[in-house]
């Protein structure tokens, strides 16, 4: 094994060597390394070695050793497995030692030291060690970094971004879809952001925006202007990656194409162009969901050049609260048009589904409705989306009480699912209810934009009620795609085996499920492990043409009825709840047939 | 000047609008007026009157961002409903409002707090009344835009 050897105050230090290191000497790159924003002192920062980006570190400063500056200092580029790293080190007596009995198999991370015959005592740093214990330490350091900035309790920083921002930063190459983009060059005075062409709304001077200064803290934003109906945030990008402006910034970017803008004053704005004209070395963008930048690049002025990650800032303002309308739109929006009523004609003619939680209303056309359901499994992201199971994939849901009282830990227990355009969105609450067209309705402007949650509120005459904002829940479920992932992930796979079951047994009174243009309504009795119903227990029968269509009975030979519902109200008076289903048709062929409950699990027989 | 004016105490003060902008008074109850989750506080909520839906304004609220109280309902919550330049509004204000003339033998003053929104003080009998700036009460909103967040 190969050791370099050298020396500080006296005190000897071997380096385990892999490869072959280059060394370079330290004063000749001294200018040329860039520190990175908000990191300790042993980060030296990143530089460009061998054509290569690298992060550069004082590794005895890292060890605790009182660190050398001096011109002789060297730098070492070593590699390691996938690791790519440059330790900065005393000269002292330069030269490397042959071992040919290596002193010990310990890789504990921490230098032993080594006594070798009529020498002074060594201290032996294991590359293997010392790789493995800085990387965890840098970890740290970045969930530092994040706490300090006040990022923390926002959204959690998780262990893998910050793995793929410290090792993306040793290995290069540029994903395919960044290659094809244009991006445009946001100048500051220490260093620049680089910005997708896409991303860019429009590039104006800061002067033509009304702002309203800030007077207290915030570390992400350090004014709002009014914009296109939005208050539009302009972030601190000196706090949140450290590149500062001048007093008067010549320019003010807009980021964003809905309306989940926000804003960066700039010194200056290149014209758009392919990243590799900005980029002498080839280098790869890592992809860090959880930083405010996914990469740092240098050029080869040795500027500093962060990609910034718009659809984190994005998702860190939304979760406090920081994008949204402003209060005189939120008045104009509540202001009543006379046209209104007028544009919800449909909510006059067609049935709707209520769905209540506290003293909210929330209502949905019948036809928008997928399915209805009571306890799905269910786990929450943060107090704003969840992911329920679905048959066998998964299902973004909103908890409408969270959503709508952020310190509530109450979980509705009944999950009515949404067809939009592109998706399905659950919507959970606590009780479900059916109408027909309400008697009178009064209503607010009807605006669709996804600054706000609802979309209308109306006035049935008896209370109030409020069409929710699909897009708004389409966009935040957008925004959170990969988290719902995750969390669907672990959800699955810690519920795997009990899926059948739950969904077999544990709704205590009903269930309705569609399929195609037939839906059925079939009651369950809770105190039964088998599907069966006691009719004693329908007490009460709204609407007309209400029948028993026929008697089936499970693969066990239990009885279950089923109804035709006909769009008629169904009331059971023990748990007091209205349940709903559309027409029933129930197809029959030859003697029996069987009907698809959930992927097949049961199949029920029917008797003709 | 004002002719008449409809006095309302909120808090420890006694504030007053200009009589010609009030269209009516109007008691909360649970079915004519909705407290609406995820707006900026300083909206109340919205008021069911006369077939049409009012936004209602938190008083307190709109006259100190800082103010941390939620709202108050109790038998005497009342809704102050305001007509101005052609936009309906409603002021959620706690205790029934009186109205009373205006004569010239009444001092006025300059505000000493909540400038922004107060236009000037009048001494009503012993009372200080502190006169609402409708402009700026109900149009410009968006003062301390993120600490009513």
């Amino acid at each position: 094994m190969e050791f370099l050897e050298f020396e500080l105050n006296q005190r000897r230090f071997l380096l385990e060597l892999d490869k072959n290191p280059r060394i370079y000497e330290y004063q000749y790159y001294k200018n040329q390394i860039t520190p990175l924003p908000l990191t300790s002192n042993y980060v030296l920062g990143v530089t460009i070695l061998d054509n290569r980006l690298s992060l550069v570190v004082d590794l005895l400063d890292f060890y605790g050793y009182k660190s050398s500056n001096k011109l002789d200092d060297i730098l070492v580029l070593l590699e390691f497995q996938e690791y790519l790293i440059c330790l900065k080190l005393p000269l002292g007596v330069r030269r490397t030692l042959k071992l040919y009995q290596p002193p010990s198999e310990k890789k504990t991370g921490l230098p032993f030291v080594l006594e070798l015959i009529e020498e002074l005592p060594y201290t032996v740093f294991y590359l293997s060690a010392v790789i493995s214990v800085l990387y965890k330490e840098l970890e740290a350091e970045t969930q530092k970094i994040f706490k300090e900035i006040n990022w923390k309790g926002l959204t959690e920083v998780s262990p893998n971004s910050q793995r793929q921002l410290i090792s993306g930063v040793s290995k290069f190459h540029l994903k395919s879809d960044e290659v094809k983009d244009k991006f445009l060059r946001l100048r500051f005075l220490n260093g620049d952001i680089l910005l997708p062409e896409y991303e860019v709304f429009r590039v104006m001077s800061p002067d033509d925006l009304h702002k309203v200064e800030l007077n207290f803290r915030e570390s992400l934003i350090k004014s709002v202007a009014e914009f296109d109906l939005i208050n539009l945030p302009i972030l601190n990008i000196e706090d949140i990656i450290g590149l500062s402006t001048s007093k008067t910034p010549q320019k003010l970017v807009i980021v964003g194409r809905d309306v989940r803008k926000f804003g960066i004053e700039v010194e200056d704005v290149s014209e758009a162009l392919s990243i590799e004209k900005f980029i002498e070395t080839s280098s790869e963008i890592s992809d860090t969901n959880n930083l405010p930048y996914s990469n740092i690049f240098i050029d080869k002025y040795q500027t500093p050049i962060f990609v910034l990650n718009s659809e984190y800032l994005r998702k860190v303002l939304l979760s406090k609260k920081l994008l949204t309308a402003s209060v005189s739109n939120w008045m104009k929006f509540l202001r009543r048009s006379p046209k209104a009523v007028d544009e919800n004609v449909d909510f006059k003619t067609q049935p709707f589904i209520k769905l209540t939680t506290g003293k909210t209303n929330v209502i949905f056309r019948e036809e928008q409705i997928k399915e209805i359901r009571f306890n799905p499994v269910f786990k929450s992201i943060d107090n704003q989306l969840g992911v329920s199971l679905y048959g066998g994939s998964m299902l973004p849901s909103v908890d409408l009480q969270r959503y709508l009282n952020i310190d509530s830990t109450h979980m509705g227990i009944f999950s009515v699912i949404i067809q939009t355009d592109n998706q399905l969105i659950e919507f959970r609450g606590d009780s479900v209810d059916r109408f027909e067209a309400p008697l009178s309705l009064s209503s607010l402007v009807n605006k669709e934009t996804a600054s706000y949650w609802f979309s209308d509120i109306l006035y049935t005459g008896s209370e109030f009620v409020v069409i929710p904002n699909l897009s708004h829940f389409v966009s935040l479920i957008d925004l959170n795609k990969k988290q719902i992932k995750i969390v669907y992930e672990s959800l699955k796979e810690s519920h795997s085996i009990e899926i059948h079951q739950q969904e077999i047994f544990e709704f205590d009174w009903f269930k309705i499920w569609k399929e195609d243009v037939k839906s059925f309504l079939v009651v369950f009795d809770q105190n039964l492990p088998t599907l069966a119903i006691d009719v004693t227990q329908i007490q009460e029968i709204k609407g007309e043409g209400t029948e028993v269509v026929e008697n089936l009975i499970d693969t066990d030979g239990q009885p279950i009825y089923v109804y035709s519902v006909s769009n008629k109200v169904y009331k059971i008076i023990d748990s007091s709840r209205l349940v709903v289903a559309e027409e029933s048709n129930i197809q029959v062929e030859n003697n029996f047939s069987f009907l698809q409950i959930r992927d097949n699990k049961i199949p029920i027989k029917l008797i003709k | 000047m004002y002719e008449e004016i409809l006095v309302f105490r909120s808090g420890e003060s006694f504030f007053g609008i200009d009589e010609k902008i009030v269209k009516e008074v109007v008691l909360v109850s649970e079915t004519n007026f909705m407290q609406i989750p995820r707006v900026p506080e300083v909206i109340a909520g919205i008021l069911y009157q006369n077939s049409e839906l009012i936004p209602v304004i938190n008083f307190q609220r709109r006259l100190n961002p800082k103010y941390s109280g939620g709202l108050e309902f109790s038998v005497t919550t009342n809704v102050l409903v305001l007509e101005y330049k052609g936009n309906l509004f409603g002021i959620f204000i706690n205790e029934l409002p009186t109205k009373t003339k205006v004569d010239k033998s009444m001092k006025l003053k300059k505000p000493s707090k909540f400038k922004e929104v107060i236009a000037e003080v009048l001494t009503v009998d012993t009372l200080e009344v502190q006169m609402l700036d409708t402009e700026n009460f109900l149009v410009k909103l968006d003062g301390n835009i993120l600490e009513v967040f």
